[in-house]
């Protein structure tokens, strides 16, 4: 699934970017390396999405990290769960590039 | 004294009608006796056979995950090629252009330079070269346009490839979530066998639960925009169960 997202990153232009294996892993990417965007899953083995975004959210640096999940959770209490661990936006699968790249267009005009 | 005997009469009287009663009971006893057998037996043979259903759906987890990597190396494979042929066609493309451009150039200048006579010897055959050019010209336009269009049409259909390719990732969610009913069931086997005073098959192995993967078990492949279309009422959003559209989720992380 990572491969997919990747590959739709590239073909909406973001050839810039990093994987991770699970919530533990992205976690210690995040610390050691200049990161601007997170988009994770929410069903990950070690740590799930949406203890990663927890996590991220109580980082001392990391807070304000822009936060994208893209998962197969589907029910709106799914999402209200997602909103109330504070994701910036949230994508059901499957998805298409132009959905990947409206969604971050979104987050990224928030936040500007 | 009297009293007494009828007492016991009555009691003799009871005991020879209780009598068939009881013996039905000791004969129902004794046909529980197998099928209780049965069950002990039905109950390990079942516990038995699930590790080897739940190793089976892993299989076919991890066969569906190899064989989407090799599709999506193929469809990596697709696209480079598919750029490399976008080039050849542009730089083809560039080549005739320029050779349009240097031929306007070209034959003027001669015309100016051999002077009108030599030019009307010549110009029955620069029209038939001007046409012929025309044509060829015309023709490779037209067969670079038709293959700029077969690219395209070739990303898209790779693009499309990579959308149903997600359908792998639904599905071994569902398929752990099977895996999940399965252990648990497997676990609740165990303690039963236990409670009947039986050997266990197999100990129950809880790597699987305790390793903190998270599946969802309502997974569902419906391409993108379709949850748009069914009808359902959008008034309260977080009712239990409702599916969220693309539409809901956009209206609520903008009220944010």
């Amino acid at each position: 699934m990572r491969r997919i997202v990747c590959n739709a990153l590239i073909e909406i232009g973001y050839t810039d970017h990093t994987e991770a294996e699970d919530g533990l892993k992205a976690m210690e990417k995040l610390t050691s390396e200049p990161i601007d965007f997170v988009i994770t899953d929410w069903n990950m083995p070690n740590m799930n999405g949406l203890d990663l975004t927890r996590g991220i959210r109580q980082h001392e640096t990391l807070g304000q990290m822009p936060i994208l999940m893209v998962t197969t959770r589907g029910l709106k209490e799914d999402v209200l769960a997602a909103m109330q661990a504070k994701v910036n936006n949230y994508v059901i699968k499957p998805f298409t590039p132009d959905i990947l790249r409206d969604k971050i267009d979104m987050i990224l005009a928030i936040g500007s | 004294m009297l009293d007494k005997l009828d007492e016991l009469r009555s009691i003799f009287v009871l005991g020879q009608r209780a009598i068939p009663f009881i013996e039905e009971v000791v004969n129902l006893i004794r046909d529980l006796a197998p099928v209780l057998e049965s069950i002990n037996g039905s109950l390990q043979d079942s516990a038995s056979k699930l590790p080897s259903a739940s190793s089976q759906l892993e299989r076919v987890s991890q066969a569906t995950e190899n064989a989407t990597t090799e599709i999506l190396n193929l469809v990596d494979l697709a696209l480079i090629t598919c750029g490399e042929l976008g080039k050849s066609v542009d730089t083809v493309s560039t080549f005739t252009a320029r050779l349009e451009q240097l031929d306007a150039q070209i034959w003027p200048s001669i015309e100016e330079r051999i002077g009108p006579e030599a030019w009307a010897a010549v110009q029955p055959l620069y029209v038939e070269y001007a046409d012929s050019r025309g044509a060829m010209f015309a023709g490779i336009q037209k067969g670079l346009s038709g293959q700029h269009q077969a690219i395209d049409t070739l990303k898209d259909g790779v693009r499309q490839i990579t959308l149903s390719l997600q359908v792998q990732d639904i599905t071994s969610q569902q398929i752990a979530s099977v895996n999940h009913l399965i252990h648990s069931t497997r676990e609740r086997l165990h303690k039963l066998t236990q409670n009947l005073g039986m050997k266990p098959a197999n100990p129950v192995n809880d790597t699987k639960l305790a390793s903190g993967e998270t599946f969802d078990s309502n997974a569902r492949y419906e391409l993108p925009g379709l949850r748009e279309l069914a009808p359902r009422d959008r008034a309260a959003f977080g009712s239990n169960g409702d599916l969220a559209t693309l539409g809901d989720i956009d209206k609520l992380f903008a009220s944010q």
